[in-house]
Formats: C-alpha cells, sequence, structure tokens
C-alpha cells in the first residue's frame, strides 16, 4: 500500500513504465498510442511482465505485443481473456488528457461510462461488448444493402435490429444505473476537492425518442443510404452542470480538470466498495495541472491504495509519498 | 520451402511460427510420413461430401445417421457445424436426425441466410412429417440471431420450435459458476410444481 512517486524530468521515460503497466492491464494506451509505437523501432515484439498484488491476491501478468502478429496474454501463466484480465485487476488510470470526458466530444464520455460498466461485471462487459458487434453487424448489412448485391439483405436487417434494440436499451439502461451510483460520490468528491459547495448534476441525454426498435424501422431508409446507424447508445450523451451551467461550454478549465478527477475517482471509490478493495491508481504527470492544495487532497484520496504517481516536480511531494524513485534516460536511479 | 510454409500459414490456428516448425518437421522425418499425410489429406477431399439430406460430413451420399432406421425422423437438431453434431452425438440423449447449417449467420463475414443451409432445412420441413425442431446453435451473438431467424421461418408451418437450454455445468458447484452461465440459468430456470 502506499504512494511510490517516480520523478524525473520530462523524456526521460517515467511514463512508459505506468503506460506498459496500464497496457499489459487494458490492453490500450492511456494516450491513444497504436501498439506499433509500443515496440522499440527494429524490433519485433515487446514483453511486460509484471508481479501485481490485486484484490488479496499476487498475480503474475505477462503480455507479449507481437508486430503484425497476434499478442500474448498471460495470467499466472494461462492464457486468459483481456476482459477477464481487466476484471481482475481493476486499474483508475488519471492522465491530463482526462479533461476531454468533460470538455470533448460525446465520445469521450461514452467511452468513459462503458469503460466503467466493464468493470462492473461480466453482464455488464458482455452488453457493451455485444452492442458493439451487433453495431459492426448492422453496418456491414447497411452497406450490403446500399451496394444492392444482396448477400446479406432485408431479413438479416430485421433479426439484427431486433438484437441490437433488447441489447442497445440494456446498454442504455445499465449507464442510467451506473450514472446514478456515480452522481452522488461525484458530489461529496467535488465538494472536496473544489473546496466549495457546488452542486453537480448529470443527466443522461439518449438519442432514442420512443423506444429504439422503432426508431431504428424509422431511420431505416436514411441509414441505408448514409451506411450507419443513426440511432442508439452510440449516439448519446452526458452532460454535467456545475450550479446548472453545463460543465462542458461553461466551467473553466480548472473546473472541468477537477470535475474529471472527481469523475474518476467516483468510479473509483464505486468500485472499492462493489470489490472490498482499492483499484490499483496510476497519476500520469497530473501534478503539473494542479495547484498544490488540490495536489494534496489528491494524494489523501489515494493513501488507502496502492498508487503511483507520475511528476517532474520533485519537491511537491517529497513529503507526501511513502517511496520515491528518480529515474534518468530509462533507468531508475 | 517457402511455398510449404504459407500453405500451412493459411490454416485455421496456425500462424508463421508453427507453420515454420511444422515444415522443418516434416523435412526432417521419414519419407513414409509426409506420404501418409499427403495420402489421408487427398483421400479425404476425395471421398467425404456433404449428405444430401442433413449436410453432414458423409462418404456416401446420405450420412450414416440420416439412413439409420433406429433414428426418430420426426426430430430435427439444428446445428451451426459438423462438430456440434459430434457434440451432441457423445451425449447419446438425442435419437433423432439432425441438420447441418454449415454457419450462422454473420453479416460481419457477409453471411446472410442465403449461404447457410437454410432453404433445404425448410424443404425438408415441408416434405416429410416433422414435428420438432430444436435449434442448437451457440450461445453467442451470430448463434441467437441465426435461432431467431429459423424460429420466424418455422413458426408458420405449425411445427414445433425449441432452443437448447443454456446453464450450470454438471458435477460443478454453484458458487463457482462464473456469473454469466449463473444468470443465464436463473433466466431459463424450470417450473416444479
Amino acid at each position: 500500500m502506499g504512494v511510490t512517486a517516480i520523478v524525473g524530468r520530462n523524456g526521460q521515460g517515467k511514463s512508459s513504465i505506468i503506460e506498459a503497466l496500464s497496457y499489459a492491464i487494458t490492453g490500450r494506451s492511456f494516450r491513444g498510442a497504436p501498439k506499433d509505437s509500443m515496440i522499440t523501432k527494429e524490433c519485433e515484439s515487446s514483453i511486460v511482465r509484471a508481479n501485481i498484488f490485486s484484490n488479496q491476491r499476487e498475480l503474475l501478468l505477462e503480455l507479449s505485443l507481437n508486430r503484425g502478429g497476434s499478442d500474448r496474454l498471460l495470467l499466472n501463466r494461462n492464457v486468459t481473456p483481456r476482459r477477464d484480465v481487466v476484471r481482475a485487476i481493476p486499474l483508475t488510470v488519471f492522465t491530463l488528457s482526462d479533461i476531454e470526458i468533460v470538455s470533448g466530444s460525446p465520445a469521450h464520455r461514452r467511452e468513459f461510462i462503458d469503460d466503467s460498466l466493464i468493470l462492473m461485471g461480466p453482464r455488464a462487459s458482455e452488453t457493451v461488448d455485444n452492442y458493439e458487434r451487433l453495431l459492426q453487424h448492422r453496418s456491414h448489412i447497411l452497406k450490403s444493402l446500399q451496394r444492392g448485391d444482396g448477400s446479406v439483405g432485408y431479413d438479416s436487417l430485421e433479426i439484427f435490429d431486433e438484437s441490437l434494440a433488447i441489447e442497445g436499451e440494456r446498454l442504455i439502461r445499465m449507464r442510467l444505473s451506473l450514472l446514478s451510483r456515480i452522481e452522488p460520490i461525484l458530489n461529496e468528491l467535488y465538494a472536496d476537492i473544489a473546496g466549495k459547495g457546488e452542486k453537480v448534476l448529470t443527466s443522461y441525454v439518449p438519442s432514442v425518442r420512443t423506444n429504439l426498435m422503432s426508431d431504428l424501422l424509422d431511420s431505416r431508409r436514411d441509414d441505408i443510404r448514409r451506411g450507419i446507424t443513426s440511432v442508439g447508445p452510440h449516439r448519446d450523451d452526458i452532460i454535467f452542470r456545475i450550479n446548472g451551467l453545463n460543465a462542458r461550454y461553461e466551467a473553466s478549465q480548472g473546473e472541468q480538470r477537477t470535475l474529471a478527477f472527481s469523475l474518476k475517482m467516483a468510479l473509483h471509490e464505486l468500485l472499492r466498495s462493489r470489490i472490498g478493495e482499492d483499484p490499483i491508481i496510476l497519476l500520469d504527470d497530473v501534478f503539473s495541472e494542479l495547484d498544490e492544495e488540490r495536489i494534496e487532497k489528491v494524494l489523501k484520496r489515494t493513501k488507502s491504495a496502492q498508487a503511483i504517481v507520475t511528476t517532474s516536480i520533485d519537491h511537491q511531494i517529497d513529503e507526501k509519498v511513502n517511496q520515491k524513485l528518480v529515474i534518468e534516460s530509462g533507468s531508475l536511479l | 520451402m517457402q511455398a510449404l510454409i504459407d500453405e500451412f500459414s493459411k490454416l485455421p490456428g496456425i500462424g508463421p511460427k508453427s507453420a515454420q516448425r511444422i515444415s522443418f518437421y516434416l523435412l526432417r522425418s521419414e519419407q513414409g510420413e509426409s506420404d501418409r499425410l499427403a495420402k489421408s489429406i487427398l483421400e479425404a477431399k476425395r471421398t467425404i461430401k456433404w449428405c444430401q439430406r442433413c449436410f453432414n460430413l458423409s462418404e456416401e451420399d446420405l450420412c450414416a445417421i440420416c439412413i439409420d432406421p433406429e433414428r426418430d425422423s420426426t426430430t430435427i437438431c439444428v446445428v451451426e457445424e459438423p462438430k456440434d453434431l459430434i457434440a451432441i452425438e457423445r451425449t447419446r440423449e438425442f435419437k433423432g436426425l439432425y441438420h447441418v447449417l454449415q454457419g450462422a449467420l454473420n453479416p460481419i463475414e457477409g453471411v446472410g441466410p442465403e449461404q447457410l443451409r437454410i432453404r433445404e432445412l425448410m424443404a425438408r420441413l415441408s416434405d416429410a412429417a416433422i414435428d420438432e425442431v430444436i435449434i442448437c446453435t451457440n450461445p453467442n451473438i451470430e448463434g441467437e440471431a441465426t435461432s431467431m431467424y429459423l424460429a420466424r421461418m418455422i413458426s408458420p408451418t405449425g411445427i414445433k420450435v425449441s432452443r437448447i437450454a443454456s446453464g450450470l455445468p454438471v458435477g460443478g458447484d454453484l458458487e463457482y459458476a462464473d456469473e454469466l452461465t449463473l444468470g443465464r440459468a436463473l433466466e431459463g430456470r424450470r417450473d416444479m410444481a
């Protein structure tokens, strides 16, 4: 338990360490970097091996990424599906780009809520995956109808629309239920970190007008022409309001950053009450954008967990962390 | 040599490294071994075809199950692939006939109803006296969609359509069942009154 700080100047490889760890667990980069950039130039593969203490168990996680080939993910030396690893090693990652959950396009908010659902259990995780796959099926059907080559036609559309509607309605229900559980925790955290008694409200903005099945039917002709599905949870949005004002457009950058952090932290607390232990916390360089008082509050919140933070600002954290590692030119000193 | 490796790496489940290993193994093995392998492949390709009624693998026009007079010809079990048929045969619980769809609806891969043996199934249902069709497609998105499609096609004929249940493995403890399986088993619970 406790906070480990990885300290170093820019470009020394601080973030690479926690990016490797987070990539091994989640299967993607928190910077959105492509897989090939995880592999050294002129090399064919890269390997991450991590001894992880999570959920009262010691786990050995091994990932080998292969250029142009399929990857290998082993948990305690057994090949393990990605989704099982994600749930076995709960992880909360904070990065500077988190602000986009508040300030960015709706896609960022959907990604946040769906990634959170995946951690909530296999049923929710299956729903997220199923909906994604059904959307792909539908888009292939729409394109086939558009070309009129007839391999998959209206009879397939009928069937897959029905599945899509069922799975889509279920996904919306799960997102709503998760939001309603996040909201009270979010309020408490935001008030604490922002230091003001401001009220945060979340509201879900559906693209569905009546119900998903009849909307799919109504938009069918247009959808075929455009080759995309124009209605469903993949077109929904979430609005965060601070004291009644839409945080995406009307909050300051500082407020947006604090709100994004509180959101991630709220999910973290929710996961803790679900699994009875803090998820592992990774904080990538987030201190550069927070003032001293907020850093203090953030670190206080992470005290009970295993946390790894990277920072280039050495002096700010000395007193507050349990362990400090200095990194230079890619190696620990 | 490269040609051989390329051919192997086209096979399902075999990557470039395994293809290389197999190729080197064959080169180093006795002549007889690779002759037997080549002969078995040619022989299988030449003699094994699809059963004309159920589209299972068969050496004759009709497969061993379709011509067996002991089988109950009023019940048809619909599966995706011959390997599913083999799995159900191993249970020894099913005495009826089969119909192999040779896949499941999968628009991503361009598979619609026309690419499956559905028309042939409907023809069988209208020709012979069938009482029940049991749909045993996989419990995934594509298998479920296929079963919905079949149910919709078959219902108007008045023939009973059922779907295989999903539930708990036998001999296991409830506490070790994964949440998905347990959830499905609850959904598909049975009335005991």
